[in-house]
């Protein structure tokens, strides 16, 4: 508005040479030097954007959550929960929904957690619509960016937990993602190998950027247990409650027994999914109508192999432990575990692969169906 | 937020807005070494309202220059108490003037069509030099202007249009010829 109001160039000029009057660069980095500084010695009080806003439009807030609520609690939300990339309700679902969820989330740990489950649902979504043969180069593009976003916001998160030693509960989520990236690189990986279809074809810059990130997430669990275990040998091996360590401070005796104890709660815990991973495998692969494609046959496939790498890791932990090597014994029960934790995932997603190629198949069986009585109908119509 | 989160958003706007609130010092005070304290000073305060009263700042550009006017004012008067007789009779207007460009302890270094612009603001009516220089040089709308000076937008936008008004006929673009002042 004020430019057209101004007809005269060289005042126009005039105004953007006044604008090219700076501070110089050494000015504007001393300035903020000292402004910084201050800002450190002097941190800003924090308030909640969200809890000012509401503070301000109590009322407003709770009429518009209430219509919320009921115009989009049981349709809208819900419809877009269950939402896959391409649908309509999608964006919903990513833009809205999960962002409104992240917002009750707070802690580094269960931050952690909550960007491992958006990372791996975006696979979890991706596998479901290659079952359902829905898969294009926009939704695999769309879904590894989306993929992407959450690893490395879980990444950044792990990153930042770990400034001044890790906690055991960051090793624990390092751990569970590392599992479940894994076993998705293992399943796409699977998927690629199936009967050739273009949708198959187009997987491959996904299925690397799954397996660039399961490679990081192996790095990055091993970092997070170092820096776990140097800790540690300040605080005292997994005695990671305050109580634990009042307890080990006691006597040496009782600290060897709370680690043993801690230790084989463990092992026992890992045993058990081992156990009970290999009876559902063996109930899946019996049973003749869940193994009906060489997909879902080829993630099956790995279960074992990864079982048997839980094991051979199970069994280092405790001769390790044995010999006193408590630090070695550690690591080598996280390995058991993320392994475990991936033959799981694997047996999960490949049972839920063989269902929505059921479900497929019964869709086009309906389909046929349907087509041959209309025909039939035509048929008797024209007789 | 976390506070790290509110430290960049700081650093962020300290990016964008330290050279236009060293500007605005500048030509107010006439003194490179006194704008980059009182652009420094505007930074700082806006940091103490955050700390201290945990604000949350709607127009932090408005709020900003308005902070820097302050700055400016306390310096202004300071810098009078050392004459008593240059305080008395003092109007608001007289401590919102932006000050000469040409005879201040070192001159402000500015091509030739900025420097003729700055002079002509300098001519005004001082009740008009600082809602011009806001408005047509810094670009602040009406609304962030008065939130700025604490004047109702209908006072501002009738203070921007007669002060270019009188503005173009210094410069001697007026071709209506009609006496402003």
């Amino acid at each position: 508005m004020r430019h057209t109001t101004m007809k005269n160039n060289s005042l126009h000029q005039g105004a953007q040479k006044i604008r090219a009057i700076t501070l110089s660069p050494k000015e504007k980095a001393a300035v903020l030097a000292r402004l910084l500084e201050h800002v450190a010695q002097h941190p800003a009080r924090i308030v909640s954007p969200w809890r000012v806003y509401v503070s301000q439009f109590r009322f407003e807030v709770a009429m518009a959550t209430v219509l919320v609520m009921l115009v989009t609690g049981g349709s809208v939300a819900s419809a877009a929960k269950g939402a896959l990339p391409g649908d309509l309700l999608y964006p919903v679902k990513i833009s809205v929904l999960e962002p409104a969820q992240g917002l009750f989330v707070t802690g580094d740990v269960p931050r952690a957690h909550w960007a491992a489950l958006k990372t791996v649902r975006r696979l979890e979504e991706a596998e479901t619509l290659a079952a359902q043969g829905r898969l294009n180069p926009s939704v695999i593009e769309a879904v590894k960016n989306n993929f992407e976003k959450s690893a490395n916001e879980f990444n950044a998160i792990v990153e930042s937990a770990q400034t001044g030693g890790s906690s055991e509960q960051i090793v624990d989520a390092s751990v569970d993602f590392e599992a479940r990236v894994n076993a998705h690189a293992q399943i796409l990986s699977a998927v690629g190998q199936g009967p050739g279809d273009s949708q198959t074809d187009d997987l491959s810059s996904l299925r690397n950027s799954v397996e660039e990130n399961a490679h990081k997430a192996r790095e990055q669990r091993a970092s997070a247990t170092a820096r776990f275990l140097k800790r540690g040998e300040q605080e005292g091996y997994a005695s990671s409650t305050e109580s634990r360590r009042r307890e080990a401070s006691q006597t040496r005796s009782s600290e060897d027994d709370r680690t043993q104890a801690l230790f084989d709660d463990r092992v026992h815990a890992i045993e058990t999914m081992i156990t009970s991973t290999e009876g559902r495998l063996h109930d899946a692969t019996s049973s003749v109508s869940t193994t009906t494609s060489s997909v879902q046959e080829g993630i099956l496939r790995n279960v074992p192999e990864t079982l048997r790498a839980a094991e051979d890791a199970l069994k280092e932990a405790r001769q390790r432990q044995d010999s006193g090597d408590a630090d070695k014994a550690y690591s080598a029960l996280l390995d058991s575990e993320s392994a475990a934790k991936q033959a799981d995932t694997s047996l999960e997603q490949g049972l839920r692969w063989g269902k929505e190629k059921d479900k497929e198949k019964k869709e086009n069986e309906d389909s046929k169906q349907r087509s041959g009585d209309r025909q039939r109908f035509e048929g008797g119509e024209g007789d | 937020m976390d506070s790290t989160i509110q430290e960049k958003q700081f650093t962020q706007l300290y990016a964008e807005e330290s050279d236009s609130i060293f500007r605005f010092c500048y030509f107010r005070t006439s003194d490179r070494d006194v704008a980059i304290d009182l652009m420094q000073e505007t930074f700082l305060r806006y940091w103490e309202v955050l700390l201290r009263e945990g604000k949350k700042v709607e127009n932090k550009r408005a709020f900003l220059f308005t902070i820097a006017r302050h700055c400016i004012i306390d310096w202004y008067r300071k810098k009078k108490t050392l004459s008593l007789d240059a305080l008395v009779g003092e109007t608001d207007a007289d401590v919102e003037v932006f000050m000469e460009t040409t005879v201040s302890r070192k001159e402000i270094e500015m091509e030739h069509e900025a420097r003729f612009l700055m002079e002509k603001i300098r001519d005004m009516d001082p009740l008009y030099q600082q809602v011009v220089y806001l408005n047509f040089v810094e670009g602040l709308a009406p609304k962030e202007i008065a939130d700025i000076v604490g004047e109702s937008s209908n006072t501002i936008s009738v203070r921007i249009h007669r002060g270019i008004k009188q503005l173009r006929k210094l410069a001697g673009y007026d071709e209506t010829h009609h006496h402003e002042k």
